[in-house]
């Protein structure tokens, strides 16, 4: 079923390396015009059908676009509960990326693991901030539970101590440089530690390493700007920064992470540095959801209303995803979606950059390092790799 | 965009945690290991193989239509 589009990407062999990287995207990214006519409502209420997989984010982008397009304030306590209830979809994606792709690059036996609580995870979350509410529909106003988030949030956090990290998540996180991430990983029977100790076995730590540069903060004046002049939606469709490709990723928001920037200067920014950042951010997800409830909430948010302009900026599981809508009559009249695997594939992105870095004596290592890359940067679609 | 398709359940292996779905005339297995209480005749959303999560006959009609008008299936009722 080729309908969610995937991802081709060719490999040309050039000595021990890689001498080109084409990267061919069939992903339907105009489908934002699918918005045109309809009121705001029925927009909010659509997205979440059409892009499902990060549906929490997809809706908290679009409820916020058109929130502030249309003048309807967010109060600070219903920003942060939608907020906390991307993060938990975010958390499950890094979850489902870990326990269901990275199994196939170790090898030795697989132990069961029931995800069905980690996939229930954020519509749990959901009903104790929203009292079973809908928490992105327009103008919804957030009834946050304290005591069930955080019953909610020690059992994520016990079930990721048991089948991620085998440890305290609090001692995981102490393990700031490569021997401490070393001594886990070799001691370690997770699927997690034994990849990491599989890549360090295999001394992959820096395949893929290159500079490329990450997507910096951008006001929402300037990235409505720029979709303003995007008629015809290149840059929606391979969006650059200042005339640079630019990643947006876990990768890029673990940067300052004490771990990855000990692992970026030792071994720079590869499969090592990566896999590890995705590590990183699902280790502290938990209680950056449950910081979220000590963010001093209360009144209406000042609302901007720019003449039926909204835009929002998203974290998403992926990386940075922005809505834009125009309405006029209440009636949406032009909506953009810029989404972080636009970025991170675009063909001369960060994927490409890496891919076009690896070395490996035989084919079965370089196809091997391209999937674990690939898998590392993490389309939202499924993807083909082809040596030539 | 993350896409995910609605397919309806035309038969399942329970002790291999798996389905056979429909779409667009195309039989496919798919893995239920990310779901629960799942049967025969419900619709499931896919995604890369894995059906992530059950839902209702409605809002599978509702998701079909939108994705025919986008123009990435062809038209018609679900399957």
């Amino acid at each position: 079923m080729g309908i969610e589009g995937h991802l081709k990407i060719d490999l040309h062999r050039q000595g021990a390396g890689i001498g080109q990287v084409v990267i061919s995207s069939a992903r339907p990214v105009r489908i934002a015009q699918l918005f045109i006519g309809r009121n705001v409502d029925e927009t909010v209420q659509n997205v979440p059908l059409v892009f499902s997989v990060c549906a929490m984010a997809q809706s908290g982008a679009a409820v916020r676009a058109c929130e502030r397009a249309a003048g309807i304030g967010e109060t600070v306590d219903t920003q942060n509960a939608r907020d906390m209830i991307v993060m938990a979809e975010s958390l499950r994606e890094h979850v489902l990326r870990i326990m269901l792709d990275w199994p196939q690059f170790v090898s030795g036996p697989e132990r069961p693991v029931d995800l069905k609580m980690v996939m229930k995870f954020p519509r749990r979350l959901q009903k104790v901030l929203f009292a079973c509410h809908a928490a992105f529909a327009t103008g919804a106003r957030a009834q946050i539970d304290p005591a069930a988030i955080q019953a909610r949030i020690a059992d994520i956090l016990r079930w990721l101590e048991t089948e991620v990290f085998g440890e305290d998540i609090a001692v995981w996180q102490e393990r700031q440089d490569f021997d401490a991430l070393k001594e886990w990983a070799q001691n370690g029977e997770t699927i997690a530690a034994r990849l990491i100790n599989s890549i360090i076995g295999k001394g992959w730590e820096r395949a893929g390493d290159n500079d490329a540069g990450f997507l910096p903060a951008i006001t929402d004046k300037d990235m409505l700007a720029r979709l303003l002049r995007d008629g015809a939606g290149e840059f929606s469709a391979r969006p650059l920064w200042n005339h640079a490709p630019c990643e947006t990723s876990a990768f890029s928001r673990q940067a300052a992470n004490p771990l990855v920037k000990s692992l970026r200067r030792s071994c720079g920014s590869g499969l090592l540095a990566r896999m590890s950042a995705k590590l990183c951010e699902l280790a502290r997800l938990p209680r950056d959801i449950l910081a979220q409830l000590e963010v001093n909430g209360g009144g209406a948010k000042p609302q901007t209303c720019n003449d039926g302009y909204g835009l929002a900026q998203i974290e998403a599981a992926r990386g940075r995803l922005v809505h834009m809508v125009q309405l006029a009559d209440a009636v949406v009249r032009n909506y953009a979606i810029v989404a972080p695997t636009e970025w991170n594939f675009h063909p001369r992105g960060p994927a490409a950059r890496a891919l076009a870095r690896l070395e490996a004596g035989n084919e079965a290592d370089l196809k091997m390092q391209a999937a674990l890359l690939i898998n590392a940067i993490d389309p939202c679609v499924g993807f083909e790799v082809r040596l030539h | 965009m993350c896409l995910a398709v609605p397919v309806k359940i035309i038969s399942i292996d329970e002790a291999a945690d798996m389905a056979v779905v429909a779409l667009e005339g195309v039989k496919k297995q798919i893995s239920l290991a990310l779901v629960e209480d799942v049967a025969v005749g419900d619709f499931v959303l896919v995604h890369v193989g894995y059906a992530l999560n059950r839902i209702s006959v409605e809002e599978a009609q509702k998701t079909l239509a939108l994705m025919a008008e986008a123009g990435i299936i062809a038209p018609g009722e679900p399957r």
